[in-house]
C-alpha cells in the first residue's frame, strides 16, 4: 500500500514535460511564467505588458520566449558564472522581486509583506564567481538555498541581508557551498544579516571571514542539521545578538581572531532571559542542544573563547570539542581577558559531552562571571595553561571558575598541569596576604568581603562524579590547587577523587568553611587534602584523605569545632611524618564529635595544644599518641603489632594491612587500611557504637574484607571482618 | 501480485490524468475581438517597430501592438495553419477560400496565418491548393 501511495505521489508531482513556460528576460533577469499560471497577459497602450501583476516596458524586454522549464513556485534561481550572474524568477513572485545585477553582484529588493501562495520566497544560489555577491532587502522572511555555490566577494560580504526578518540559509543535501569575503573591508561578516538567521540543510557550507566575523547577525542565529565549516575569521566565527542555538548538525570553527561563537544582548531591546521556545527572546544566551561542535581558538587570539555568551551558555546535548589556545588579552590591564572553552555570565551544563583542552596562558576551561551549574553530561578538561604575572599579580589557569558554583550532577574530569593553576575556583573576596605564612592561623592569605557560593551534589545525596588531577606546582607566591573556594563549601553528595602532587597543592580548600553532608570523596594530595580557614564538618558521606606531604585535614579555625565529626565517616592520614597530622586543628580539643559517625586519623605529630580530650563527645573515642593512650588511662602503652610499634613510638601502620576496630565481643565497628605505610604519633579512633569507658580492640589482618556494605579507598563499613593480631596490646578504653 | 499491479496501473492512469493540462498554443486577442494563435512550443516573441512578432518553427505572425489587448496560453491546438504546404514561406502570397469558393483572405502568409477561425479552408499558394482543417 505504501508503494502505491508513493507511486501516486510521484506521478502527481512529476512535471508535465510538455508544459510551456513563458520567459520574459530583461537584462540578466528572466521571469518565468508557467502556462498554467500565466493567465491573461495584457497589453496596454502598445508599450506595456502585464503578467501576473508585474508590468514590463516592452522596449526593455531583452528576450521573450517559451520553453519547457519546470518552474517551482516562489523560487528565485541565481546562477553565478565567472563575472556574470543570471537570475530566474518564478512568475508567481516576480512582481515582488526587484532584481539588480551588476556583473556577478546581485541585489534583490523583496517587496511582499506576507506569504505568497502560502509560502515564502526561496533564493537558490548555484555556480561560481570570484567577484560576486548577494544582497537581500525586504520586510518578509525568506530562504536562501545554497545549491552548490562558490561565492567570493573581494569587496564586501558574500551574502548581505538587510531584511530584518527571519532568514533561512539552507545548504541543499549533498552539495558543498563555499563563501568568502574580502580582506580589509567594512563588512561585519562574510554572511551578514540584520535579522534572524537559521542555518540548516543537509549539505555543507564553508564560510571564511576575511575582514571581521565569518557569520554575523543583528538578531539570533540557529543551526540545525547543517555541516558548517568556518576555517578562519578575523574576529568571531559566529557572532549574533539575542541568542545562539545549535540544535543539531556539525559545526567546525578554527583559526578565529576572537571567539568561536559569541552571543550578545541586543542593546535596543530589553533583556528577557530565556523564554518559552525562545519566542521574542533577548537573552544573550548560547544554547547547545545537540550536534557536534568543534571550536579551536588559536594561540594568536587574545582572550578568545570557544563559546561566549553575554547571558547564559547552556549545554543540553551534543558533543563539544573546545580547544582554547588563545593568549591573554591585556588591552585592559585592570581587567585582563583569558582564553576559555566556555564563558558566560552564567553557564549551565545539563547533558552532552564537553571536551575542553586549554593551552593558553591562564586559560579557563569553563568560566562564569556569576553562576556555573552542572546538572548532567560529561565534562572533560585538560588544561596546561601556564601562569603569567600581570601588574605584580599572578594570573593562573582554571578548570572551572565561577562566583557561584553548583556542581549538581554529571561526570567531571579535570587534569591541570599548569603551575599555580586551580582545577576549580569559586567565589571571590578581598585578599590580604600576611607574613608569617606557613600553617596555622595568623599567616598566609586571608579573605574579607567574601561573596559567592559552592555546592556539590543535591540535598537528596545525589551528585556529580568528579575526578581532578592537579599536576601543577607553585609559581611565584601562588600554589596550584585542586578545588579552591573562597566562600563556604557544602558537599551534599556525589563522588570525588582528587590527586595533587606538589607543595601547596591542596585538594579541597575553603577560606570560609567546609561541610560534607554526603557522597564519597577521596583525596590523595601532596599538600593538605582538605584545608579551611574556618571549620570543617563531616556530617555525612564518606571521606578519605591521604596526604604524603602535609596534613590530611587542616582547619585553621582555632576554636572548638574546628573539625567536627557528625554522622559522616572520615579517615585522614598523612605519611609525611612530623609535624603533619591526620586531623590538624592546632589543638586536639578543638575536635568535636557531634554525631554517630566514624573518625580515624593517623599522622606524624602530637598536634598543637597538647590536649587529647574532646568535650561533650556524643560517642566514645580514643586518642592514641606516641606516649600511648591518653585521657582514658587504661590500655595505653606500647604500640603493638606492626613491626614499627614499640613503647612510646606510636603505631606503624602498614599498607596492605587491614585494621579492625572491634568491641569487647569482637563485633566489627570499622575496618581500615592505608595506601602507604604510615608511622603515626597521634591517632584518633571513633566509630558508631563506641561508648565511653567501654573496652575496644584494634587488630590487624592481611586479609581484605569482602563483605563490607561500604568499601571506599581503604575504609570498610558494615563488615564482619576480624583482625587477628593486636595492634594496641590488650585493647583500650574509650574516652 | 497481479491484482496489485493492475491496481497500480489504474492509479497511475488516474494520477497522470490529474496532471496539469498541456498548453499547445498561445492565443492573441486583438482590440476588435478577433484572435490569432500560434503554437506555443519553441515560441519567440519580439517587439519592434510597433509590432509584436511571434515565431514558432516556420510560423510567424505579426500583430500591431496598438491593436493587441492580451495573450493567453490555450489548451486548444493552434488555429494557425502550419505546414499546409512545404513550399509556402512566410513571405509567400496566399489566398484563403472557404469551401464555397469565396475568397476570405489575400496576402502574405505571415499576415494571413493566425487570423483563421476554426473551420475548413482551401489555401492557394505557389500554384498549389491544399484543403486544411483549422481546429
Amino acid at each position: 500500500m505504501r508503494q502505491l501511495l508513493m507511486m501516486i505521489a510521484l506521478l502527481l508531482t512529476y512535471p508535465a514535460a510538455q508544459a510551456q513556460t513563458m520567459n520574459v528576460t530583461v537584462g540578466d533577469v528572466t521571469d518565468q511564467y508557467p502556462a498554467a499560471k500565466a493567465g491573461e497577459m495584457t497589453y496596454t497602450g502598445g508599450t506595456m505588458l502585464t503578467i501576473l501583476n508585474k508590468t514590463y516596458t516592452l522596449s526593455a524586454i531583452t528576450k521573450m520566449f517559451t520553453d519547457e522549464t519546470v518552474v517551482t513556485d516562489n523560487n528565485v534561481n541565481i546562477v553565478y558564472n565567472g563575472t556574470a550572474a543570471q537570475v530566474f524568477v518564478a512568475g508567481n513572485v516576480a512582481r515582488y522581486v526587484e532584481v539588480t545585477v551588476n556583473g556577478a553582484h546581485v541585489s534583490i529588493n523583496q517587496t511582499n509583506t506576507d506569504a505568497v501562495d502560502d509560502d515564502e520566497i526561496t533564493y537558490t544560489l548555484s555556480g561560481t564567481t570570484t567577484d560576486g555577491s548577494l544582497t537581500l532587502a525586504g520586510a518578509y522572511k525568506c530562504t536562501v538555498s545554497l545549491n552548490g555555490v562558490t561565492l567570493t566577494n573581494p569587496n564586501g560580504a558574500a551574502i548581505n541581508i538587510t531584511n530584518k526578518k527571519r532568514i533561512q540559509i539552507s545548504a541543499k543535501k549533498n552539495t558543498e557551498n563555499t563563501l568568502a569575503d574580502g580582506a580589509g573591508g567594512s563588512q561585519k561578516g562574510c554572511i551578514y544579516s540584520k535579522g534572524q538567521i537559521q542555518l540548516q540543510g543537509n549539505g555543507k557550507l564553508t564560510v571564511t571571514g576575511n575582514t571581521a566575523h565569518a557569520i554575523k547577525s543583528g538578531d539570533y542565529i540557529a543551526v540545525k542539521n547543517l555541516t558548517l565549516d568556518i576555517p578562519s575569521a578575523v574576529k568571531d566565527g559566529i557572532s549574533c545578538n539575542k541568542y545562539f542555538q545549535m540544535k543539531s548538525g556539525t559545526v567546525t570553527i578554527s583559526s578565529v581572531g576572537d571567539d568561536g561563537i559569541q552571543a550578545d544582548l541586543e542593546s535596543d531591546d530589553d533583556p528577557t532571559g530565556e523564554t518559552a521556545d525562545h519566542e521574542d527572546e533577548n537573552s544573550g544566551n548560547a544554547y547547545i542542544d545537540g550536534g557536534t561542535l568543534t571550536v579551536t581558538v588559536p594561540s594568536a587570539a587574545a582572550g578568545g573563547k570557544c563559546i561566549k555568551g553575554e547571558g547564559m551558555v547552556k549545554v543540553s546535548g551534543g558533543t563539544l570539542t573546545l580547544n582554547a589556545n588563545g593568549k591573554i588579552d591585556t588591552s585592559d590591564a585592570a581587567d585582563p581577558s583569558y582564553t576559555a572553552g566556555i564563558k558566560g555570565t552564567n553557564v549551565e551544563i545539563n547533558d552532552g559531552t564537553v571536551n575542553c583542552t586549554v593551552t593558553g596562558a591562564a586559560g579557563r576551561g569553563i568560566t562564569a562571571d556569576n553562576t556555573l551549574t552542572t546538572n548532567g553530561g560529561t565534562i572533560t578538561i585538560n588544561n596546561s595553561g601556564a601562569p603569567q604575572t600581570i601588574s605584580s599579580d599572578v594570573k593562573s589557569a582554571k578548570g572551572l571558575k565561577a562566583l557561584h558554583m553548583a556542581l549538581n550532577g554529571g561526570t567531571i574530569n579535570i587534569t591541570m598541569t599548569g603551575n599555580a593553576s586551580k582545577a576549580v575556583r569559586a567565589g571571590d573576596g578581598t585578599k590580604t596576604t600576611t607574613s608569617g605564612g606557613g600553617w596555622g592561623p595568623g599567616g598566609g592569605t586571608k579573605y574579607t568581603n567574601i561573596t559567592g557560593s559552592y555546592t556539590q551534589g543535591t540535598t537528596d545525596g545525589a551528585g556529580p562524579a568528579i575526578t581532578i588531577t592537579q599536576k601543577g606546582s607553585a609559581y611565584s607566591s601562588s600554589s596550584a590547587k585542586a578545588i579552591k573556594v573562597i566562600p563556604a563549601i557544602t558537599i551534599y553528595g556525589g563522588k570525588t577523587e582528587v590527586y595533587t602532587t606538589s607543595s601547596g597543592a591542596e585538594g579541597l580548600e575553603s577560606k570560609t568553611s567546609i561541610d560534607i553532608q554526603g557522597g564519597q570523596h577521596y583525596f590523595q594530595c601532596y599538600d593538605d587534602c582538605i584545608n579551611s580557614t574556618g571549620k570543617i564538618y563531616f556530617n555525612g558521606g564518606v571521606t578519605v584523605c591521604y596526604s604524603n606531604g602535609n596534613d590530611a585535614i587542616d582547619s585553621n579555625a582555632g576554636t572548638s569545632g574546628a573539625i567536627t565529626i557528625g554522622n559522616g565517616a572520615v579517615m585522614a592520614y598523612t605519611t609525611k611524618g612530623s609535624p603533619e597530622e591526620g586531623f590538624d586543628c592546632d589543638n586536639n580539643s578543638y575536635i568535636q564529635i557531634t554525631g554517630t559517625g566514624y573518625g580515624i586519623s593517623a599522622g606524624g605529630s602530637q598536634g598543637g595544644g597538647g590536649s587529647s580530650s574532646i568535650s561533650n563527645a556524643k560517642q566514645g573515642y580514643y586518642f592514641y599518641t606516641s606516649g600511648g593512650g591518653s585521657g582514658g588511662g587504661w590500655g595505653g602503652g606500647p604500640g603493638g603489632w606492626g613491626g614499627g610499634g614499640g613503647s612510646g613510638s606510636g603505631i606503624s601502620f602498614k599498607t596492605a594491612t587491614y585494621y579492625t576496630l572491634s568491641d569487647a565481643s569482637g563485633n566489627n565497628l570499622v575496618t581500615f587500611s592505608f595506601a602507604a605505610n604510615c608511622s603515626s604519633q597521634l591517632s584518633l579512633f571513633t566509630a558508631k557504637g563506641m561508648v565511653k569507658n567501654s573496652t575496644y580492640y584494634l587488630k590487624s589482618s592481611t586479609t581484605e574484607p569482602t563483605d563490607a556494605t561500604t568499601s571506599f579507598h581503604g575504609l570498610y563499613l558494615g563488615s564482619s571482618a576480624k583482625g587477628s593480631t593486636d595492634v594496641i596490646s590488650g585493647g583500650f578504653k574509650a574516652q | 501480485m497481479k491484482k496489485k499491479t493492475f491496481f497500480l496501473g489504474i492509479l497511475s492512469v488516474v494520477a497522470l490524468s490529474l496532471r496539469a493540462a498541456d498548453y499547445p498554443s498561445l492565443v492573441f486577442t486583438l482590440t476588435d475581438g478577433t484572435t490569432r494563435s500560434i503554437t506555443s512550443a519553441g515560441l519567440n516573441l519580439t517587439f519592434s517597430d510597433g509590432n509584436l512578432t511571434a515565431t514558432s518553427g516556420s510560423t510567424t505572425i505579426t500583430i500591431p501592438l496598438a491593436s493587441l489587448t492580451k495573450m493567453e496560453f490555450s489548451t486548444e491546438s493552434t488555429t494557425a495553419v502550419e505546414d499546409i504546404n512545404a513550399d509556402v514561406t512566410l513571405d509567400d502570397h496566399t489566398e484563403v477560400y472557404d469551401l464555397n469558393g469565396r475568397l476570405l483572405a489575400n496576402g502574405q502568409w505571415s499576415t494571413v496565418n493566425g487570423r483563421l477561425k476554426p473551420g475548413v479552408y482551401m489555401i492557394k499558394s505557389n500554384g498549389k491548393t491544399t484543403k486544411v482543417q483549422v481546429r
